[in-house]
C-alpha cells in the first residue's frame, strides 16, 4: 500500500501542509530540527492512533494553536481509502480526538488501527537487542494490533485487567493481612482470558518471524552467523519457550502449532494461583504477557548478551525487515515503511544490503540530515524532498 | 466582564454538568433567562421534585418514587427469577424488550479497585440478603461487557453458585439488524463460539 496524499495542519512545526505521493522511496532531506521526524511521525500517527516519540498528543499540537489534524489518502490493495485524525485541546474544555474513516466518525479509535499499515524503524531500534525486554515486547505488540483485531480488543482489556489485579495486590500487601481478598478470583478469570490471547498470538507471530529473521540476516551478514528468534513465556518457567530444538513448548515441538486460548488460560489461572504467597509479598503480578520477552540468539550464544555494537545493528535491521515480510505475508501487501535517520548508524555495505532488501516495498520514507554522495547510487530511481522550517519542497 | 450575580450562579451550576463546558454554560443561561417566566419555573421545580421523589428501592435499589417500587410490587411478576445489572439505566433498556419479566437487583456500579470500588461499595451484601430470604432459582447476571462487568460477574457468579442458584449470564453475539461487516472483530468472534443450529 502506498500512501497517495498527506494532509497536515497545526502538526508540530508544520502550520499547514498538502503533499501529493506515489510510490516509491522519498529521500527526506533537511537539517536538524526542520521537521523531517516529524513528517514519519505524522504517518505513524494515523495508523496507531498515537505518537512514536511522545506519550501525550498536546506535544504534537503546534505552539499556539488549539487542535492539529492529520489525514491521508491510501491506495490499498482493496481500493482508495482516506483517514483523518483530529486533535484538540482548550483550557476549560480538556481534549477531543476523533478520527474519520472515509469521512465518517468512527466511535472507537481503536477502529483506526489496522487500515494505514506502517513499520517504524528508528535510531531507538537499535535497542532492540540489548535493550530491556519491554521494546521487544512492544515490537511484537505493535505488529500484532495492526494485523489482528483480536490481538487488537484482547491488548486493551489485558492492559485494562492487569492495571485493577495489580491493585487488588497493593491493598492486599498494604493490609498485611493473610486472607484472601475475595474478588482477585474474578481479576485472575479475566486476566487469563485475555492473557491467554496474547501469548497465542504473540507464538503465532514469531513462529513466522523465526524463519523470515534468519533469511534477512543471512543476506544482511553474508551468512557467517546464524539468527535465531525465540519465545520466552512467563508462565510454566524456562521449559515454555519457544527455542532451539532441544526447548519444547507447553508439551509440543518448536514447529508444532501454538496451544489453544483453552488450555493457555488453564495454565495461566493455575500458575497465578501457585504464585498468590509471592505476589502478595511483592504487590504485583508476576506472571503473564507483560513479563515475557522475545529471545535473540546468534549462534546458539543469547545475542540479548553477548552481540557487539556490529552485530546489534544487523540483528534489529534484520528484525525490522522480516516485519515487513511478515506484513506482506499477513495482509497480502507491504506496509508504508517509516525509516527514521537510521542511515547514518549503517556502514555503506549495511546500506546498500538495506536498499536491496526493500527493492520490492512499494513506499518507503527516508529521513537524512545530506545527502551524502554515494546515497543517490544505493537509492536510484528516489525522490527527493527538502524539508525547511516546516515547508517543504520537491527537488529535481 | 463581570455577570450580575443570580447570572454568574446559574452559569457555574450549569458548568458542573456533565458535558457542560463555561461556553455551553454561558449559552444554556442565557436561554433560561429568556423563556417564559413559567417554563423556567417548571424547570427549577422539576430538579427540586426529583431530588424529593425519587429514592432507592429497598429491595431492588431501583429508582423509584415509592418503596418498594412498582416493579417489585407487581405480584404478576416471576418471583424466582432475578436479573442483576449495574445501574438503574440497565432496568430500563431490559423492560424496553417486554421479553423478561423477573425481578431486578441493581448494583450501583463495578468493581474497580483502581478507582477504589471494592463489593463493599455494591449492593452485593443486599443481593445475598435477598437469596436467602427469597424464593429465587436463578440469577441472571447482566453486567456490561467491559473488563470491569465481567469481572463483576464472575465474582458475583462465584458467590451465587454455592447456594445451590442456577446462575446464567447474558448471550453476546451479533447486533440484530446489523451488518456484518461493520461488528468489530472481537465480537463477531464470541458470536462464532456461540453459534447456533438452524432449525
Amino acid at each position: 500500500m502506498h500512501l497517495a496524499t498527506l494532509r497536515l495542519q497545526n502538526f508540530r512545526n508544520y502550520p499547514a501542509l498538502e503533499l501529493p505521493l506515489q510510490p516509491g522511496v522519498h529521500l527526506i532531506l533537511g537539517r536538524n530540527a526542520q521537521g523531517k521526524t516529524n513528517l514519519l511521525e505524522s504517518i505513524a500517527y494515523l495508523a496507531l492512533g498515537r505518537s512514536f516519540r511522545v506519550a501525550s498528543d498536546r506535544d504534537l499540537i503546534r505552539w499556539g494553536a488549539p487542535e492539529m489534524r492529520v489525514a491521508a489518502g491510501v491506495d490499498g490493495r482493496l481500493g482508495r481509502f482516506t483517514l483523518e485524525l483530529e486533535y484538540s485541546w482548550r483550557p476549560g474544555e480538556g481534549a477531543t480526538k476523533q478520527a474519520r474513516l472515509n469521512g465518517l466518525k468512527v466511535e472507537r479509535l481503536s477502529q483506526l488501527l489496522g487500515n494505514l499499515l506502517v513499520v517504524v524503524f528508528t535510531p531507538g531500534d537499535l535497542e532492540l537487542v540489548k535493550g530491556p525486554p519491554a521494546c521487544r515486547r512492544r515490537m511484537l505488540d505493535t505488529e500484532l494490533v495492526q494485523l489482528n483485531a483480536g490481538y487488537r480488543s484482547a491488548f486493551a482489556r489485558y492492559q485494562r485487567a492487569l492495571a485493577q489485579r495489580n491493585s487488588v495486590l497493593r491493598a492486599w500487601q498494604a493490609s498485611g493481612s493473610a486472607a484472601e481478598p475475595p474478588p482477585l478470583a474474578a481479576w485472575d478469570q479475566e486476566l487469563a482470558e485475555t492473557g491467554a490471547r496474547l501469548v497465542v498470538g504473540r507464538l503465532q507471530a514469531v513462529a513466522r518471524l523465526r524463519k523470515l529473521a534468519a533469511e534477512a540476516h543471512a543476506a544482511l551478514a553474508g551468512g557467517s552467523e546464524r539468527l535465531e528468534l525465540g519465545y520466552e513465556c512467563s508462565l510454566g518457567g524456562k521449559r515454555n519457550c519457544l527455542a532451539n530444538d532441544e526447548v519444547y513448548l507447553f508439551g509440543g515441538s518448536p514447529e508444532s502449532p501454538a496451544p489453544d486460548v483453552t488450555s493457555l488460560t488453564e495454565v495461566f489461572l493455575s500458575e497465578l494461583h501457585q504464585r498468590r504467597p509471592e505476589e502478595r509479598r511483592r504487590g504485583t503480578t508476576l506472571v503473564g504477557p507483560h513479563r515475557d520477552d522475545l529471545a535473540l540468539w546468534l549462534d546458539r550464544r543469547d545475542a540479548r548478551i553477548y552481540a557487539s555494537q556490529g552485530q546489534q545493528r544487523t540483528v534489529s535491521l534484520a528484525l525490522k525487515l522480516a516485519e515487513v515480510r511478515y506484513f506482506q505475508q499477513v495482509a497480502g501487501e507491504f506496509p508504508v515503511l517509516l525509516l527514521d535517520d537510521v542511515l547514518s548508524e549503517l556502514d555503506e555495505g549495511r546500506q546498500t544490503a538495506l536498499a536491496q532488501a526493500l527493492g520490492p516495498v512499494t513506499q518507503v520514507f527516508l529521513t537524512a540530515t545530506a545527502l551524502s554522495p554515494g546515497l543517490r547510487d544505493v537509492w536510484p530511481g528516489s525522490f527527493e524532498y527538502e524539508v525547511q522550517d516546516g515547508k517543504v519542497t520537491r527537488r529535481g | 466582564m463581570l455577570y450580575p450575580e443570580p447570572m454568574a450562579r446559574l452559569m457555574a451550576e450549569l458548568g458542573r454538568l456533565p458535558g457542560v463546558g463555561p461556553k455551553t454554560a454561558q449559552r444554556l443561561a442565557y436561554h433560561i433567562l429568556r423563556m417564559p417566566r413559567e417554563q423556567a419555573q417548571a424547570l427549577a421545580d422539576a430538579i427540586v421534585r426529583l431530588r424529593q421523589e425519587i429514592r432507592y428501592c429497598s429491595r431492588c435499589f431501583n429508582l423509584t418514587d415509592v418503596d418498594p417500587c412498582r416493579i417489585c410490587q407487581d405480584s404478576s411478576r416471576q418471583q424466582d427469577v432475578l436479573c442483576v445489572v449495574q445501574e438503574p439505566r440497565d432496568v430500563m433498556a431490559i423492560e424496553g424488550t417486554r421479553e423478561y419479566h423477573g425481578l431486578y437487583h441493581v448494583l450501583h456500579g463495578a468493581l474497580s479497585p483502581l478507582q477504589g470500588i471494592g463489593p463493599e461499595n455494591l449492593r452485593i451484601k443486599e443481593l445475598l440478603s435477598r437469596l436467602q430470604h427469597e424464593p429465587i432459582q436463578e440469577v441472571i447476571v447482566a453486567t456490561n461487557p467491559t473488563v470491569e462487568g465481567e469481572a463483576t460477574g464472575l465474582y458475583i457468579a462465584r458467590l451465587v453458585r454455592p447456594l445451590g442458584i442456577r446462575t446464567t449470564r447474558l448471550a453476546q453475539g451479533l447486533p440484530m439488524g446489523a451488518d456484518l461487516e461493520y461488528t468489530d472483530e472481537a465480537t463477531l468472534a464470541q458470536a462464532l463460539v456461540g453459534r447456533k443450529e438452524i432449525s
